[in-house]
C-alpha cells in the first residue's frame, strides 16, 4: 500500500503483512498510483509532491525490492508544460495490458494522458479534474484503454472510446466529488455530490437519484469517496465524514447500510478498490488508511494496527 | 440482504536592469521600424528540449551544467570549449549569438544575454519587464519555476515565459475537513512574452499583449502522414528533422516496460542504429553515427547494489552500440528534499 497525505509525505507499507511504513518523499504526499497489472511479477509506482512536483515512477519485483527509480520528464507533445494542482488527481489504466504505461493527470491547465509512463504527455483538455474535495477519476475499462470518466465543477465529462472527443454526460446540482462505472457494463454511471449519489444505466443524462435514506437515515455527513466493486451482487461504496456505506446492486443501488466496524470516527476522504486483490482501502484525515478484504468476515490484516508499532 | 459486517483494520497512519537595457510596456508605440530578430532555426529544430541549444553547424551544443552555468560542448567528442562565468541558462541562437536567460537583478525583471558562440563571452545584455511579483529565474527551487520558451517564424523571434510559484506549506483544512478550494489559488501561474528587436545597434525585449501559456513545439511526435512507413512504434522527430526516432515498448523483467529505439534517415528511412532505453522518447539530433539525446537522472538496481546516473547529455555511438561520451547537465526541475 502507499498514500500520499498532508505534512507527512508519501509513504509505504514495507511488508505485507506489517505495519511499518516507509517514507518515499516528504511534503505534502501527492495522489500515488501503482500499475500492476500489467507484469505477473513487477509493478510500477508513481508519486509526487505537491503541486505535482517531483513526478517520480519506480519499479518494484516480486520481492518488493526497488529495481529502478526515475523522474519522467513529462515532454508535452501538446499543450504547456504540466502545471499541477496542489492535490493533482492521477490514474493508472484499468484496462490490465492493454492498459500498460498509460497515466491520465488532472493538471492545473488541463487534463493529460501519456503512452508512455510519463516520458511524454498530451493535452487532451483544457477541462480540470476536481480535486482536494474527491478524486472523481475513472480511467480504462477491459477492452477500452482510452475510456475515461471524470468530474469537473458540476458536470460529469467522458471519452468514450479511442479518438474520440471529451463530451459532457451530465451535469449535477453541485460539484462532482467522484465517479464511478461498472467495468463490466459501461453504459452503468455513478456520480456523486457531497450529499447526493447519482445513477445512470444509460450512459447518458438523466442521472436518478440513490441517495435513498443515506443522508437522511445513516446521518453520513458529506459524502467524500466512491467505490463500484463488481461481483455476482454488484456493490456501489461510499465514504463519509462518518463512515463507510454499501449498496448492492440488487437493492437497487438506493438501500443504505454501514459498511464494516472498527473505522475509527474520523472522515473517509478517500475509498481504493483493488480489483485484483479485492482490497477496498479507505483513507482517514489524521486517522491512518484502513482495509477491508472480505465483506461478512473479519479481516486480520495488520490486526496489531499501526500504534503498535514502536 | 444479509448484513455486511467486515471490520476496518488499520493499517496507515495519518500522517531593473544592471547594465542591461529595458523597455516597458509604455514603450510599446515606440518600436515601429525596429526589426525583429529571428532564431537561426525553427524552434524545436535547434533545441533538445529544455535547456540545451544545438549550434546551425551541428557541431556544438549549448547546455547548462548543474551548476547553472552555460557551456559548449562539442557534439563530436563531448570536449568543453568554454563555460560562462556567470549563471545562465541557453535559450536559442539568435542573429549568430547564442541567447540565454541569465539571473535577475532583482523581482520583477529578468535579464537576457547575448553570448559570443565562439568564447562564451558575454557581449550584451537585454532586460525585460515580468510582474513584480514573478522571479525571473530558471535557477532550481523548490515549488517555484520560471521557463522561457522560443517561438521562431518568418516574423521575428518571440519569447513566451511561464512562471508558477507555490508557498512552502500545504493548503488550509477548514472547519468541515475540506481542503480549501481556494488553495487552488496558492498556485501562482503567470505568463507572458516579448519580442527581440533591434533597433540601430541595440537589441530590445519589447513586451507583447499575449499571455497565453508556452506550448510544445509542433510536431515533437510525427503525424501519422508524416511517419515513415513500414516502420514500427512511436515516430519522434530529431532537433533538425532530418531523423526520426521510432519507439516501441517491450516486457521487460525489471522494468515492467522498455523501449527499444530505432533511429532513421528522414529523407530515406535509411536504419542507423538502435538503442534500448527506459524511455520513449528523449530530445535526441544526430551527427554522424553519433546519437545525442538527453538523459533523465536513474536509480538502477544491479546485483546488490543501486547504481545512479545524474541528468546528462549523452553521445550514443549508433554504428558500435556503446556510449561514446557524456556531459553532467543541470537537473530539470528542483529535486532536493522538501520540509515535512
Amino acid at each position: 500500500m502507499i498514500g500520499g497525505a498532508q505534512d507527512t509525505g508519501t509513504t509505504e507499507q514495507r511488508t505485507l503483512p506489517g505495519g511499518i511504513f516507509d517514507s518515499v518523499s516528504t511534503g505534502d504526499g501527492g495522489d500515488p498510483a501503482v500499475e500492476d497489472r500489467v507484469s505477473a511479477t513487477a509493478s510500477v509506482r508513481y508519486s509526487s509532491f505537491q503541486g505535482f512536483a517531483q513526478f517520480r515512477r519506480r519499479t518494484f519485483n516480486a520481492s518488493n525490492v526497488a529495481t529502478f527509480f526515475t523522474f519522467p520528464p513529462l515532454t508535452p507533445i501538446n499543450g504547456g508544460t504540466i502545471v499541477g494542482q496542489f492535490y493533482t488527481p492521477l490514474a493508472v489504466n484499468d484496462a490490465g495490458a492493454a492498459g500498460a504505461n498509460r497515466l491520465v493527470i488532472g493538471a492545473l491547465n488541463g487534463v493529460y494522458e501519456s503512452l508512455d509512463g510519463g516520458t511524454t504527455v498530451d493535452r487532451l483538455s483544457l477541462l480540470r479534474i476536481n480535486a482536494f474535495r474527491g478524486d472523481p477519476l475513472v480511467y480504462g475499462l477491459p477492452g477500452n484503454p482510452a475510456y475515461l470518466l471524470f468530474g469537473e465543477t458540476i458536470n460529469v465529462q467522458r471519452r468514450a472510446a479511442s479518438g474520440g472527443a471529451i463530451e459532457l454526460v451530465a451535469t449535477l446540482a453541485d460539484q462532482v466529488v467522484d465517479v464511478s462505472v461498472d467495468p463490466d457494463a459501461s453504459s452503468r454511471l455513478f456520480a456523486m455530490t457531497t450529499a447526493v449519489v447519482s445513477f445512470s444505466s444509460t450512459g447518458a443524462a438523466p442521472f436518478n437519484n440513490i441517495t435513498g435514506t443515506l443522508v437522511s437515515g445513516l446521518s453520513p455527513g458529506a459524502l467524500r469517496s466512491m467505490a463500484f466493486i463488481p461481483g455476482s451482487n454488484d456493490r456501489l461504496v461510499v465514504s463519509a465524514d462518518r463512515g463507510v456505506f454499501v449498496a448492492t446492486e440488487t437493492g437497487g443501488f438506493s438501500d443504505w447500510q454501514r459498511l464494516g466496524t472498527g473505522l475509527p470516527n474520523a472522515p473517509v476522504f478517500e475509498l481504493e478498490y483493488d480489483l485484483l486483490d479485492a482490497v477496498l482501502v479507505a483513507g482517514t484525515l489524521g486517522r491512518g488508511a484502513w482495509t477491508l478484504t472480505q465483506f461478512g468476515t473479519l479481516d486480520t490484516l495488520l490486526a496489531n494496527g499501526f500504534e503498535a508499532v514502536p | 440482504m444479509s448484513a455486511m459486517t467486515g471490520l476496518f483494520v488499520r493499517t496507515r497512519a495519518a500522517g531593473g536592469s544592471l547594465g542591461g537595457r529595458r523597455i516597458g510596456r509604455q514603450a510599446l508605440r515606440a518600436c515601429a521600424g525596429a526589426l525583429l530578430l529571428a532564431a537561426s532555426n525553427a524552434v524545436g529544430a535547434s533545441s533538445l528540449g529544455t535547456d540545451i541549444v544545438v549550434d546551425p553547424s551541428g557541431q556544438t551544443l549549448y547546455v547548462v551544467d548543474p551548476a547553472g552555468y552555460a557551456q559548449a560542448v562539442a557534439v563530436d567528442d563531448g570536449r568543453r570549449y568554454w563555460a560562462n562565468t556567470e549563471q545562465a541558462t541557453p535559450i536559442a541562437m539568435v542573429g549568430g549569438r547564442l541567447l540565454v536567460l541569465g539571473m535577475p537583478p532583482q523581482r520583477g525583471m529578468g535579464m537576457l544575454m547575448m553570448i559570443d558562440p565562439a568564447t562564451g563571452v558575454t557581449v550584451d545584455r537585454i532586460a525585460f519587464d515580468v510582474p513584480e511579483d514573478v522571479t525571473a529565474s530558471a535557477a532550481l527551487r523548490p515549488l517555484r519555476r520560471f521557463r522561457l520558451q522560443v517561438e521562431s517564424g518568418t516574423d521575428g523571434l518571440r519569447l513566451r515565459w511561464q512562471y508558477t510559484g507555490r508557498p512552502m506549506r500545504g493548503a488550509l483544512i477548514d472547519a468541515d475537513g475540506d481542503g480549501d478550494l481556494s488553495a487552488e489559488s496558492l498556485a501562482q501561474v503567470e505568463s507572458g512574452a516579448f519580442d527581440i528587436v533591434t533597433e540601430g545597434q541595440r537589441t530590445l525585449a519589447i513586451p507583447v499583449r499575449d499571455a497565453s501559456e508556452p506550448t510544445a513545439p509542433a510536431g515533437v511526435a510525427l503525424s501519422a502522414e508524416e511517419s515513415l512507413q513500414g516502420i514500427d512504434g512511436r515516430q519522434f522527430r530529431a532537433a533538425d528533422d532530418a531523423y526520426v526516432l521510432a519507439s516501441v515498448a517491450t516486457p521487460d523483467a525489471d522494468l515492467v516496460t522498455a523501449y527499444r529505439w530505432s533511429i532513421h534517415a528522414r529523407e530515406d528511412g535509411r536504419f542507423l542504429g538502435r538503442l534500448d532505453s527506459p524511455y520513449a522518447y528523449a530530445p535526441f539530433m544526430v551527427r554522424g553515427s553519433l546519437l545525442v539525446y538527453r538523459a533523465e537522472p536513474t536509480l538502477v538496481l544491479q546485483g546488490d547494489k543501486y547504481v545512479g546516473q545524474p541528468s546528462r547529455l549523452v553521445a550514443f555511438d549508433l554504428a558500435t552500440g556503446a556510449e561514446r561520451w557524456s556531459v553532467l547537465v543541470r537537473e530539470a526541475e528542483y529535486r532536493g528534499p522538501m520540509p515535512p
